[in-house]
């Protein structure tokens, strides 16, 4: 079958899924919100893989080349979650963190909601896998507009320009959501690791 | 004894001037809901220099802004260290999909090979 020696045996698309089907689900598990939309991903992604066959060059890792598929695939799908109607009254709606009072100290600290001290909080000793792993799940926990705008700038680590140009959202709304994000985040944290202790 | 009522009269001299910055830092500067923003935006782009004097000036009479900067400032380094890490190791090591979604998966690719 190989012809080109280039493309070795084991590269035959009927293995991919034995042998990087595990490591690209994990790859973008850790990437998105649901189990379900992962395994849909590493569907598309094999699926593309196969009709561009051709245009595998050889030169790189299969793996690799797979897991830049992968990528382009995720990104597509950060992309449909932001433009989804459904997500969209996430960030039109009001306040919907209700950190601060509206009342009488408009603009105040919430005492329930302000910010408890972090004395055995987390410096050297925290493990970082613990840390990453409680960030995932507050991040599910986010309004998925939000957390996919965080994703990209915190976990992508997608530069501002590129994620307002790809988004088509403005530097203003940009900030306004990473601020809602982190706000989500550090109170979950807080939550999630001060029952902890 | 002495010594007790010169301590308890400094601590409430202390707490004035305490209350003072305060109620100073409250009136001079907006908010907390618009500092907590300020603190945000600061990790994404750089602040003005009036924007730069307000978190300053605020976060001195507001513990909870200050605690909320401090707090944004460790979640930002634990995140910008695990970028670093390389996760290879960790992606071989999970448990990967499930039988189900496996089964699935190989069916729709069965189909697209032949």
């Amino acid at each position: 079958m190989a012809q080109s020696s280039k493309k070795a045996v084991d590269n035959e698309p009927q293995n991919w899924l034995d042998d990087h089907g595990d490591y690209l689900y994990n790859y973008a598990v850790s990437r998105v919100s649901s189990r379900e939309a992962a395994e849909d991903l590493v569907q598309e992604t094999l699926l593309a893989a196969l009709k561009n066959y051709s245009s595998f060059d050889g030169k790189s890792n299969i793996r690799t080349w797979l897991t830049g598929i992968l990528r382009h695939k995720i990104m597509d799908h950060y992309r449909q979650i932001y433009k989804s109607d459904k997500n969209k009254v996430d960030i039109e709606s009001g306040n919907i963190d209700d950190f601060f009072d509206q009342g009488v100290n408009k603009g105040r600290w919430r005492p329930e909601r302000a910010p408890k001290a972090w004395s055995e909080w987390p410096d050297k000793s925290i493990n970082q896998k613990e840390f990453m792993k409680i960030l995932g799940e507050c991040l599910n926990d986010l309004p998925e507009r939000i957390a996919t705008v965080f994703r990209m700038s915190q976990l992508e680590d997608m530069d501002t320009k590129i994620i307002c140009k790809d988004l088509k959202i403005s530097a203003t709304n940009y900030w306004v959501i990473m601020h809602r994000a982190r706000s989500g985040l550090r109170r979950c944290l807080e939550m999630l690791w001060l029952d902890k202790s | 004894m002495f010594g007790n009522a010169l301590v308890r009269q400094i601590i409430s001299v202390m707490k004035i001037k305490m209350k003072f910055i305060k109620t100073f830092t409250d009136l001079v500067t907006p908010p907390c809901e618009d500092i907590t923003r300020l603190i945000s935006k600061s990790q994404d782009t750089e602040l003005t220099l009036k924007e730069k004097w307000q978190v300053r000036i605020h976060i001195i009479g507001c513990k909870l802004c200050h605690r909320y900067q401090e707090q944004l400032q460790k979640m930002n380094s634990l995140l910008k260290k695990n970028r670093k890490i390389s996760n290879k190791e960790d992606l071989e090591k999970k448990e990967g999909l499930s039988p189900e979604a496996y089964k699935k998966i190989k069916s729709k690719i069965d189909k697209n090979i032949s």
